[in-house]
């Protein structure tokens, strides 16, 4: 594809999608900390 | 005078508006000059953070890598992308709470707090103050190269202006006009490489025909070992590449400064965010227009002007004048970041911390001003006097400040038993290591990246060091548990935790109701 050689293609071609996926799974862990966090202040008030 | 510097001339006066708004905000403490009273959101401590990461190599030695060594280069975009994201996930949210706990206006006044010793903030304080002028150094440098070619200024005056106008803005305005200006530049860098990109695939038929010319030039361009498989089967060396920029920024005191500024640490789910979407359109970009470059412009003499004079030669007119400010953006944003790091340290880590600890606040505000005015001027001047080569410099001074740093941080935050022995060998022997190993060129003997062999050896040296140490206080272990913020049950417990508590509860609500003890 893109007339890439393959093991190049693998090596580059994936990471963008990798990053994305990533940032949006620590968006999701980090708003479940946040989360917990609130109720814990919740809680001591 | 052409439109592409009328269009510059306004850019650098609404960067100059920026800085003198927030001149007076920045003058009611030394909290609010130094680190913008903690209140800065998501939105723009994602893209300030990006945009100080991501310096003048972005326009030019990045791309003239890619003009030399062809794919390979796209290893140091592939960690760049995810730099940003890792940064703010790990040190993020723990160090933005550590450091508001210690009191730390710097992230070097950080260090000291956290590992209780004075010699880690003078050493630390030696190591960014010298690395962080070559950087800077070097992004002056690029700033009166490409001001010089583009404008057709002479090289003096075009570092005196660019440069100028880095310092009027950051002593007005402090830390809030350094973010505020950065986040700007980061949306200029991006619109302006994005244009750039469209109609040059244009040029060429795509990523296809890109790669297919290519081809037709030298294949080797195609494959991520180098031109001519320069590197070929060097891992060491590929992994180091995309290494540098995909960890390395944990450890840049301008960059991880920006953890310390936030509103809460609630600001950093978003950032992440932004920073993921940012990074993904941006970072590949300019090592896409050094490729483009190898296609339409073969007897290109310096490789580090591939993408001005593709603008120049092939988009002229709003994209020429919109390259411009995007170059300049790409440096501005470092130089004013770092320029604004030197000055807190001088004022902060070493003004106050050893020659008048009673500053009042506007003596504060005052010498962090002059501070930065000292740093800004001492650097036109190197930059003026002696020109070394922009690439070189920037990987140099990045690689050392990364393999001093990158460890110390982490380790703040997510080892207990660091103390300030181990830091202090893993922050020299770091240092060291990437200094040694790029000046003898040890890479071509090991085939080993110099920020590879100086992350191993500081990592080594903090295991080694530590046990030498005293351990950390009980209050630095109260701090470094508070930091970690709050922590979901195990997964286990938190399945039987009504079945377990059970028995007491129904006692203790017993007791409750009718107020006498239960028995059994």
């Amino acid at each position: 594809m893109f007339n890439f050689p393959v093991d190049t293609f693998w090596y580059i071609v994936p990471w963008p999608f990798i990053w994305l996926a990533l940032g949006i799974m620590m968006y999701f862990i980090k708003n479940r900390d946040d989360k917990l966090e609130e109720n814990q202040e919740k809680g001591d008030e | 005078m052409g439109s592409d510097v009328i269009i510059f001339v306004i850019y650098l006066l609404v960067l100059l508006c920026i800085g003198l708004y927030f001149s007076k905000k920045a003058s009611k403490s030394p909290d609010s000059y130094l680190l913008g009273d903690r209140k800065v959101g998501p939105a723009v401590t994602a893209l300030s953070m990006q945009s100080t990461s991501m310096s003048g190599f972005m326009f030019l030695g990045g791309p003239a890598l890619a003009f030399q060594q062809g794919w390979y280069a796209i290893m140091y975009a592939i960690g760049d992308a995810g730099g940003g994201i890792i940064n703010l996930s790990v040190l993020g949210k723990r160090m933005r709470r550590m450091s508001e706990i210690l009191g730390a206006l710097s992230p070097i006044e950080y260090l000291e707090k956290r590992y209780e010793s004075a010699a880690v903030r003078v050493v630390g304080s030696i190591i960014a103050t010298v690395f962080l002028f070559a950087y800077v150094f070097a992004q002056f440098l690029a700033a009166g190269k490409a001001l010089e070619s583009l404008t057709g200024w002479k090289y003096e005056w075009a570092v005196i202006i660019g440069v100028g106008i880095i310092i009027i803005y950051t002593v007005a305005g402090g830390y809030l006009a350094v973010v505020w200006t950065d986040f700007f530049q980061a949306l200029v860098m991006l619109l302006g490489v994005l244009c750039l990109l469209i109609v040059g695939l244009v040029h060429v038929g795509g990523l296809s025909g890109l790669n297919q010319s290519l081809s037709e030039i030298d294949p080797s361009y195609l494959s991520i070992w180098g031109k001519d498989y320069v590197f070929y089967g060097q891992w060491g060396v590929i992994l180091g590449s995309s290494l540098i920029y995909m960890i390395g920024y944990m450890g840049l005191p301008h960059v991880v400064v920006r953890h310390m500024s936030m509103k809460s640490t609630k600001t950093v789910k978003t950032a992440t965010l932004w920073t993921a979407i940012y990074n993904q359109l941006f970072a590949y970009s300019p090592y896409l227009l050094g490729f483009i470059g190898i296609i339409l412009l073969p007897n290109l003499s310096d490789p580090e002007m591939v993408i001005p004079t593709l603008a120049y030669t092939f988009f002229p007119g709003i994209f020429a004048a919109l390259l411009l400010s995007a170059v300049m953006a790409a440096i501005m944003s470092t130089s004013d970041s770092i320029l604004m790091q030197a000055g807190t340290i001088l004022s902060r880590d070493v003004y106050q911390r050893f020659i008048d600890k009673k500053a009042s606040h506007n003596k504060m505000i005052l010498v962090s001003r002059l501070s930065v005015l000292l740093a800004g001027v001492i650097g036109i001047i190197v930059a003026i006097v002696q020109p070394p080569k922009v690439f070189d410099l920037v990987v140099f001074a990045f690689g050392t400040l990364g393999n001093s740093f990158m460890v110390p941080y982490i380790a703040a935050v997510y080892w207990k038993k660091a103390n300030s022995v181990g830091v202090l060998c893993s922050m020299i022997c770091g240092g060291v290591t990437n200094i040694l190993w790029t000046s003898f060129d040890w890479q071509s003997v090991t085939g080993i990246h110099p920020f590879l062999a100086g992350l191993i050896i500081s990592i080594i040296a903090m295991m080694i060091g530590n046990p030498f140490g005293t351990p950390p206080s009980e209050p630095i272990k109260k701090v470094f548990e508070e930091a970690k913020g709050p922590r979901p049950l195990p997964k286990n417990i938190d399945k039987h935790i009504n079945r377990d508590i059970s028995p007491e509860a129904k006692i203790i609500s017993t007791f409750i109701q009718n107020n006498i003890p239960v028995k059994g």
